[in-house]
C-alpha cells in the first residue's frame, strides 16, 4: 500500500511538472511580441523596455522556466499586469470561492447521487426507482446555464426570495452569505447527483448479478446486509474511479456558475486575464488548476485501492 | 415428518418476452440424513432452479409458482414465509448450505476470505467475532488451506481456482447445516482437483452426517459419489433409484439412451457411441405430452395422446416418468436391440508421418511496471517432442494450463517457437516467415472450444464455411464455390438450405459442425481440435464425436485432439499424449496407457476420472494426489511433478528426466523406468 501511494505520488509530481512546462511556454506560445501582446503596440520605448527585462525576456529560455520555477515555488507568482498587486495576492482571494463552491458541491452531490442510485437500484422497476431515474435522466440532460438561469427568474426575480448575485462568506453576514450561496450551489450540485445516481444505479444493477451477491444471499444474510455490504461495496468501484473527473468538472461547472451569478472566484479572473492578456495570472490560474486536479485524482487512486484490493497486488 | 427435507411439486416460471416460461414443471425430491443424492441432466433441465427454489434464492424475472418445501424442525411450508423471512433465512444458509459452479466468481471481491467466513458463522451460530474467526480458521484448516491463520486476511484473488472452492467448502460448513446442495461445484475445475474437492466433501459430510446434494451433467460423477440418483429432463424428474439399479438396469428411456451416448474411460476400443437425436425441447414451446416423445426411441403413437407421464413406482423404490409397461418397454428394447449398429469406421494409420515435433520450447516473458522491464519468464512448453501419423488421432490430455494451446498455437504457427523444429509433411516450419507458411496453412486446420464466440456473429454460415475456398483460391468461379460450399454442408450433416442463417440461428451442435466445415474447406491434412465437445451438452456430444471419427475415416484426416475429458479423448484417439506443467510426461497407444500406466502423473489423473457404473467405481483403485498444480513462473527444479510424486527420488529434485521409449512406442518420462 505505501509503495502504492509513493509510485503515484511519485507520478503526480512528474506531471506537475510537465504541466509546468506547460504553462511557462504559454508565454512564448503567445503569437508576435510577448511585450506589445502584454500592452498593446503604443508604448514607449522605456516602457517596452522596462517590462521586457521585468519579463527577464533577455534571458535564455531554460533559465527563465527555472527561475519562474523557483519563484513559484516561494510564492512569488509574479505580478498581475492588470491589478497591479502580486499574483499570489490575487488568487487569495479568489480560489478559495471557487473551491468552496466546488467542494461543496461534491460533498453534497456524491453522497445523496449514492443514496438515490442505491434506492433506484434495490427497487428497481418499482415506483421509487421510475420516479428516481425520471428526474436523473431530466436533470442530467439540462444544460446548466439554462438551469441557472431558469432557478434566478423564479426565485431571484419573480420571488424575489433570494439575491441574483454575488458572494458573502459566512462570517462576515451569515443570511446574506447562505441566501446568495443557496442558487449557485444547487445548480453545480443538481448536475452532480443525476449523474451519480444514474452511475451508481448502472453499477449496482450490474452487480446485484453477480455470483458473489447470490453466494451472499444463500449464506441467509439479511437483505440489508447483501445490499450494503457485499453489492455496494464492489458497485462503488466504478463510482469512484470518476469521483476525480466529477470534482472536475465541478471545478469547471463553478466557473461558469460564478460568471452567471457574477461572484468573483477563479472563473471570473481566469476570463479576464485572459482577455488582458493578464500572463501571470493565466499561468497561476492553469497551475493551480492542475495542481488540484492532480492532487484530486492521487485522492481517488488511494480511495480506489482501499476499497478495491485487486489494485493493490496489480 | 420422515425426511430432512421434502420438496412437493415445487413449479417455478421465468418471465421471457412477456411469457410465462415453465423452467421447472411440478419437481419432488426428498433427502434424509446423511444421505448423498446425485442429480444428473443436461443444462437447462432445471436441476439449479430446482435447487434454487426450494432455498427462494430465485430472482426476478423467476418467479416460484407452486409447491410446498418442508424441513426438518418446522411444520409449515417453507415458501409460505416470505424469502426475505427470518424462518427462510434460517434455513438458507443455516440448515441448507450451497456451494455454486463458478469458485472465480463466488466470493466477494472487496471482501477478505475470512470476513466472508466469519459473517456466516456469526450469522447462524450467534457467536462473538473472535470465537467466528477461531472457528473460521478451524474451517480452513479443515479443508487444508495452508497457513490459514495468515491467510484469513487474503482476498480471494490471492487463491486459486481449487483453493477457491475449497474456501467454498469451508464457508458452506461452517454453519453446521445438515444438508449442503453443491451445484456442478467442481464442473470448472481439472479432474484431480474435482476427484480431491468432492472426497473431501464425500469425507466431511460422513464424519459430521450432513446430507448432500450432487447436482452435475456428470453421470460419472454421480455414480463415484452418490447413492440415490434423480434424473431430470426438461424441467421434470423422469427416473429416481438408487446408483447401483440406475446404471444397472435403467427404466426411462432417456436414462438408457444417455449411458448409451457417453464414452467410458473402461470402454472397449471398438465401443460404439449412440447419439440422442434431436436437441432437448425449448421450455417456452415443451408439448403437453411427454417431453422426451421426439427424442425417444421407445416413443409409441399413444405417448402423444396422453399428458406428461407421471412418476410412477416400478419396483420398490425405483421410480421411472414413462407411459410404456413394462411388456412394451421390453418389446421396443428388443427392436432397438435388433438394429444394426453402424460400426464406428477406424482406418488403419500407416506409418508415413504427418507431423513431428522436436525439443519444441515456448517461453511468454513477463513485463511489469511503467517501463515494462522483463522480469521473468512464463516457461509455458519445454522439450515437446512426438509424432502423428496421416490419418491417426493423437489425444492431448492434461491439466488447464499446462500448454496445450499454446502447444497447438505453435504447431498452428500463431506463435514462433524459441527453439526446436516442427515437421509438417517433412518439412520444418518452424521457423517459417508469414510468406514462407502460406502454402502450408491451409494443410492445418483448428476447430475451437467455444462454438459460440469462434464464430463471427454477422457472418452467414455459408461465408464462415466458404471463406477459406476464396481465400486459398481452391475454386475457380461462383457456381464450383456454391457446390463445394453445399458438399460441405453435406459432409458435416447440415442442411445446405441453412446456409443463409447467421450463426446464433444454430444450436451449439449445428454451430460445431459448422465449425468443422470451415475447417474441412481448405482440404486439410491434419485438424488440431481444441476443446471440441466440451461446451456441448452431453446427449449432443456423441454426434460431434461420430462425426469426426466419419470424417476421418473418409478423408484420412489426422487429427491432434485437446481436451480435458480423459473418456472422451480415449475414445477418440490413437495414442495419448499427457502433459504437465509445460512437459510431455507419458505418450502411448489408448489401451496400453489404460492398462499399463507408467507413469505416477497420468495414474492419479486417470483414477481421478470417474466411470460411470457404480460398480466398475466400487473396484477401481485410487491414487490419490496432494497439493496444487504449482504456477509455471517458479516450475520445481528437476521432474516437474517431484513436490506431489509420492515414489519421488533424490535424484527426481535435481535432474529433469527426459522421454524414453519402455518398448511397443510407450514412452515415459519418470526415473523410475530408467534403467
Ligand atoms: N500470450 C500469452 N502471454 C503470456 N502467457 C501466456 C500466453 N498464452 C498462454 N500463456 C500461459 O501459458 C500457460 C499455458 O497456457 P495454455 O493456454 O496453453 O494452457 P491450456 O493447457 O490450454 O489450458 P486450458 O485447459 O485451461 O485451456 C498458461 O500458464 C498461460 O497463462
Ligand atoms: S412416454 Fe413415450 S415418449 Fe415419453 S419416454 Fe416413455 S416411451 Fe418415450
Ligand atoms: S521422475 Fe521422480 S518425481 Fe518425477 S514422476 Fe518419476 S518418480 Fe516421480
Ligand atoms: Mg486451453
Amino acid at each position: 500500500m505505501t509503495t502504492y501511494v509513493a509510485k503515484r505520488t511519485g507520478q503526480m509530481i512528474l506531471i506537475i511538472f510537465l504541466i509546468s512546462i506547460f504553462t511557462f511556454l504559454l508565454v512564448s506560445m503567445i503569437p508576435g511580441d510577448p511585450v506589445y501582446a502584454m500592452l498593446g503596440s503604443e508604448i514607449s520605448q522605456e516602457e517596452y523596455d522596462r517590462v521586457f527585462y521585468e519579463l527577464k525576456l533577455d534571458q535564455p529560455v531554460i533559465q527563465r522556466y527555472f527561475s519562474w520555477l523557483f519563484g513559484a515555488m516561494r510564492g512569488d507568482w509574479g505580478q498581475s499586469t492588470q491589478f497591479h498587486m502580486p499574483t499570489l495576492d490575487v488568487l487569495m482571494e479568489r480560489v478559495p470561492i471557487t473551491l468552496f463552491f466546488s467542494l461543496s458541491a461534491f460533498v453534497i452531490s456524491i453522497p445523496l447521487g449514492i443514496l438515490f442510485g442505491v434506492i433506484s437500484a434495490v427497487h428497481r422497476g418499482k415506483t421509487a426507482d421510475t420516479v428516481v431515474t425520471l428526474i436523473a435522466n431530466i436533470t442530467a440532460c439540462l444544460p446548466q446555464f439554462w438551469i441557472a438561469l431558469l432557478v434566478m427568474y423564479i426565485f431571484a426575480m419573480k420571488l424575489g426570495w433570494l439575491p441574483s448575485y454575488g458572494f458573502t462568506w459566512f462570517s462576515q453576514d451569515p443570511v446574506l452569505a447562505v441566501k446568495q450561496t443557496i442558487m449557485p450551489l444547487f445548480c453545480l450540485a443538481l448536475g452532480g447527483i443525476a449523474t451519480t445516481t444514474r452511475q451508481t444505479r448502472s453499477s449496482m444493477l450490474e452487480v446485484i448479478r453477480q455470483d458473489y451477491v447470490r453466494t451472499a444471499r444463500s449464506k441467509g444474510l439479511s437483505q440489508k446486509k447483501v445490499i450494503y455490504l457485499h453489492a455496494l461495496k464492489n458497485a462503488l468501484i466504478p463510482v469512484i474511479t470518476i469521483l476525480g473527473m466529477r470534482l472536475g468538472s465541478m471545478l469547471a461547472g463553478s466557473m461558469f456558475v460564478e460568471s452567471v451569478f457574477n461572484i468573483p472566484g477563479m472563473g471570473s479572473l481566469f476570463v479576464k486575464a485572459i482577455q488582458s492578456r493578464d500572463i501571470p495570472v493565466v499561468q497561476a490560474c492553469v497551475l493551480v488548476t492542475a495542481l488540484v486536479s492532480c492532487i484530486i485524482n492521487l485522492l481517488t487512486d488511494i480511495l480506489y485501492a482501499v476499497v478495491d484490493p485487486r489494485v493493490r497486488f496489480e | 415428518m420422515e425426511h430432512l427435507l421434502e420438496i412437493k411439486n415445487i413449479e417455478t416460471c421465468f418471465k421471457t418476452d412477456g411469457q410465462l416460461v415453465k423452467a421447472v414443471d411440478k419437481v419432488s425430491m426428498y433427502i434424509n440424513p446423511g444421505e448423498i443424492v446425485g442429480i444428473v441432466g443436461e443444462s437447462g433441465s432445471g436441476k439449479s432452479v430446482t435447487m434454487m427454489s426450494s432455498l427462494q434464492l430465485i430472482s426476478s424475472p423467476g418467479k416460484v409458482t407452486g409447491g410446498e418445501v418442508y424441513i426438518q424442525g418446522n411444520e409449515n411450508n417453507m415458501l409460505e414465509y416470505g424469502p426475505e423471512s427470518e424462518e427462510m433465512r434460517h434455513m438458507r444458509g443455516g440448515k441448507v448450505s450451497m456451494i455454486f459452479q463458478e469458485p472465480m466468481t463466488s466470493l466477494n471481491p472487496v471482501l477478505t476470505i475470512g470476513y466472508q467466513i466469519q459473517e456466516n458463522i456469526m450469522e447462524h451460530l450467534h457467536l462473538g467475532k473472535e470465537e467466528a474467526k477461531k472457528r473460521t480458521i478451524e474451517m480452513l484448516k479443515m479443508v487444508n488451506i495452508p497457513d490459514a491463520e495468515q491467510r484469513f486476511d487474503y482476498y480471494p484473488q490471492q487463491f486459486s481456482g481449487g483453493m477457491r472452492q475449497r474456501i467454498m467448502i469451508a464457508m458452506a460448513m461452517s454453519s453446521e447445516p445438515t444438508i449442503l446442495v453443491a451445484d456442478e461445484a467442481t464442473t470448472a475445475l481439472d479432474v484431480t482437483t474435482q476427484a480431491q474437492l468432492l472426497e473431501m466433501i464425500r469425507d466431511i459430510a460422513k464424519k459430521t452426517n450432513t446430507a448432500v446434494f450432487i447436482v452435475t451433467h456428470n453421470l460419472g460423477i454421480v455414480a463415484r459419489f452418490a447413492e440415490r440418483i434423480y434424473v431430470m429432463y426438461s424441467g421434470s424428474v423422469v427416473e429416481m433409484t438408487d446408483a447401483g439399479r440406475l446404471f444397472a438396469n435403467p427404466e426411462h428411456p432417456y436414462t438408457r439412451a444417455l449411458l448409451r451416448a457417453i464414452p467410458r474411460l473402461d470402454d472397449p476400443r471398438d465401443r460404439i457411441l449412440i447419439p440422442i437425436d434431436g436437441l432437448p425441447p425449448n421450455p417456452a414451446t415443451r408439448p403437453e405430452y411427454c417431453p422426451f416423445y421426439e427424442r425417444c426411441e421407445y416413443r409409441m403413437d399413444k405417448c402423444k395422446g396422453m399428458k406428461k407421464p407421471e412418476l410412477f413406482e416400478l419396483e420398490p423404490g425405483h421410480f421411472a416418468a414413462c407411459h410404456l409397461t413394462e411388456e412394451e418397454k421390453a418389446l421396443k428394447a428388443a427392436e432397438i436391440a435388433g438394429k444394426e449398429l453402424k460400426k464406428a469406421p477406424r482406418i488403419e494409420a500407416g506409418e508415413e508421418l504427418c507431423l513431428e515435433v522436436k525439443n519444441v520450447r515456448k517461453y511468454f516473458p513477463i513485463y511489469k511496471g511503467m517501463m515494462r522491464k522483463k522480469v521473468g519468464e512464463v516457461k509455458a512448453i519445454e522439450d515437446i517432442n512426438f509424432k502423428v501419423r496421416k490419418g491417426e488421432t493423437l489425444g492431448i490430455v492434461g491439466e488447464s494450463g499446462c500448454g496445450k494451446t499454446t502447444l497447438a498455437r505453435c504447431i498452428m504457427r500463431v506463435y514462433r517457437p524459441e527453439e526446436g523444429e516442427i515437421f509438417f509433411g517433412g518439412t520444418d516450419i518452424a521457423n517459417f516467415s508469414d510468406k514462407q507458411l502460406y502454402p502450408y496453412r491451409k494443410r492445418i486446420a483448428m476447430i475451437f472450444q467455444d462454438p459460440f464466440s469462434s464464430l463471427d456473429p454477422r457472418q452467414t454460415a455459408e461465408s464462415i464455411v466458404g471463406e477459406s475456398l476464396l481465400l486459398h483460391k481452391l475454386v475457380k468461379n461462383r457456381e464450383e464455390y456454391e457446390k463445394k460450399v453445399d458438399e460441405l454442408f453435406r459432409i458435416v450433416g447440415l442442411d445446405p438450405a441453412l446456409k443463409y442463417r447467421v450463426p446464433h440461428e444454430f444450436s451449439g451442435g449445428q454451430r460445431q459442425r459448422i465449425g468443422i466445415a470451415r475447417a474441412l474447406s481448405s482440404n486439410p491434412d491434419m485438424i488440431i481440435c481444441d476443446e471440441p465437445i466440451s461446451a456441448l451438452d452431453v446427449s449432443i456430444q456423441a454426434q460431434i464425436i461420430n462425426l469426426l471419427e466419419e470424417l476421418q475415416a473418409k478423408l484420412g484426416l489426422a487429427y491432434l485432439f485437446i481436451a480435458h475429458d480423459l473418456a472422451v479423448v480415449k475414445h477418440i484417439s490413437n495414442r495419448i499424449l499427457v502433459m504437465y506443467l509445460g512437459r510431455v510426461v507419458e505418450i502411448a497407444e489408448c489401451e496400453e496407457l489404460y492398462r499399463n500406466t507408467l507413469h505416477p502423473y497420468t495414474k492419479t489423473l486417470l483414477s481421478a476420472v470417474p466411470v460411470a457404473d457404480p460398480v466398475v467405481e466400487a473396484q477401481r483403485e485410487r491414487v490419490p494426489i496432494r497439493g496444487e498444480v504449482p504456477s509455471l513462473t517458479n516450475r520445481p527444479s528437476g521432474c516437474p511433478f517431484h513436490d506431489r510424486c509420492p515414489h519421488a527420488l533424490d535424484r527426481c529434485k535435481k535432474e529433469v528426466p527426459m522421454l524414453k521409449d519402455t518398448g511397443n512406442g510407450h514412452e515415459v518420462a519418470c526415473f523410475l523406468y530408467d534403467k
